[in-house]
């Protein structure tokens, strides 16, 4: 009879109440402690954010960052998507040269082939430059239907500092894009 | 969370059928119904003298007579006072904890228990409070982090959510430790008050102390200008 006495003891592991903890997510493109784990080293080119679900027929942006890069003066950047899925709207210039006197920004979009060219940095023969992680560019598209596909950079892109010489870029970011 | 009170319900709602039908056990309290149930005891008003015959005579006039059922309707019945049994001192202790102590007459125990729980209840809601507050503190701090593009900005909220991570923990694990030392005290004050409730050997030993306990008093005395020492002790 006695015995009835701890069976609370056990019934305390039943009854204590305790909350589902969430995880940690750590998924900014931008973050430079989290680089690694994405599966990418720095100096590199990412897009922001990595993941976006636009509702089909509607415009959505991307942002091109360049990432952890030293003593940078110029770039280009060739971006591939699917031509048949989406289409771009429009492009603007991004803020990481911003306190040029003279900013050069091109730009090109192939659209029966799915490239854009952009070319932005210092114009001059200064040596200016900048360094650390800045948005380049953003890119407005406009999604067709639904589908999933993928944004990415190609090879042929380029990071240059003041002397015209490459600057070596380690990783490249994509952007999945679910239209749903 | 809620899923672990549905043990807790099914316990109360196991007791509640068992109070309804648990015998009275009471030997002692069985006695006194005995008493008040027995239809030549004694009323309530019996010893008290009529004022005179011709009151004596009026109440027994036919006129009166049809107000006597009247009376008899609206006085109440007397009341009836149920046995304890342990069951009931479970059920209580169940409901509200300490409260089947009070029922076997154990107040001290009683309300000892009903503080300790209140004190519980009190640190366990306040440790779910702070991880409320933390958890939201998070969520806001990874909203930032995520929609943040400045590198400086989201490692700051990055270091802020992973801060309000370590104050959710703590506050989780404080949380669950005091609400199951809450529960396990009740479930505890229950049981015991149930093993220590009406027809066991302890509460009948308790009732005997009491009964026996000599009843003093030390009083100085004005008239007489000396020191009066006072005791009784029962017979029964």
């Amino acid at each position: 009879m006695n015995m009835i006495r701890y069976i609370p003891i056990f019934l305390l592991i039943l009854f204590s109440c305790s909350e589902d903890l969430p995880e940690d997510v750590n998924n900014n493109p931008l973050d430079p402690n989290q680089a690694n784990e994405n599966n990418f080293s720095t100096p590199a080119l990412v897009f922001y954010p990595h993941e976006i679900n636009p509702l089909p027929g509607n415009d959505f942006m991307v942002e091109v960052f360049a990432m952890q890069v030293d003593s940078n003066a110029g770039a280009h950047m060739q971006i591939q998507y699917d031509q048949e899925k989406m289409h771009v709207v429009d492009f603007a210039q991004g803020d990481f040269y911003s306190d040029a006197s003279d900013m050069l920004f091109y730009f090109e979009d192939d659209s029966a082939s799915g490239l854009i060219d952009i070319y932005t940095g210092y114009l001059g023969v200064d040596s200016s430059y900048v360094s650390g992680t800045g948005q380049l560019a953003t890119i407005t598209f406009n999604a067709r239907v639904d589908w999933e596909t993928v944004i990415s950079f190609t090879e042929n892109c380029r990071l240059a500092d003041p002397h015209n010489n490459d600057i070596e870029i380690l990783g490249f970011g994509e952007c999945a894009v679910n239209a749903e | 969370m809620f899923q672990k009170i549905y043990p807790l319900l099914l316990v109360l709602f196991i007791g509640v059928i068992y109070a309804q039908d648990a015998p009275p056990t009471d030997t002692e309290d069985q006695e006194d119904i005995e008493a008040t149930e027995d239809p030549n005891a004694a009323p309530e008003n019996q010893g008290v003298a009529p004022k005179d015959q011709s009151t004596a005579t009026e109440e027994a006039m036919p006129a009166e007579d049809a107000k006597e059922p009247e009376k008899e309707k609206k006085s109440k019945p007397p009341k009836i006072q149920k046995p304890k049994t342990q069951m009931g001192t479970l059920l209580r202790g169940v409901v509200v904890p300490g409260l089947g102590h009070v029922y076997n007459d154990n107040k001290r125990i009683g309300y000892l228990w009903m503080g300790i729980e209140a004190a519980l209840l009190a640190a366990t809601m306040n440790y779910k409070s702070t991880y409320d507050e933390s958890l939201s503190d998070y969520n806001n701090y990874q909203t930032l982090y995520w929609t943040e593009t400045d590198v400086a900005l989201l490692l700051l909220y990055k270091e802020k959510r992973d801060a309000s991570r370590k104050d959710m923990d703590a506050a989780n694990t404080n949380y669950q430790v005091f609400s199951g030392l809450l529960a396990a005290g009740w479930l505890y004050s229950a049981v015991s008050a149930y093993l220590e409730g009406p027809g066991t050997p302890k509460y009948l030993q308790r009732k005997r102390q009491a009964l026996s306990r000599m009843d003093m008093n030390v009083a100085f005395n004005h008239e007489q200008q000396n020191m009066q020492l006072k005791f009784s002790v029962p017979l029964r």
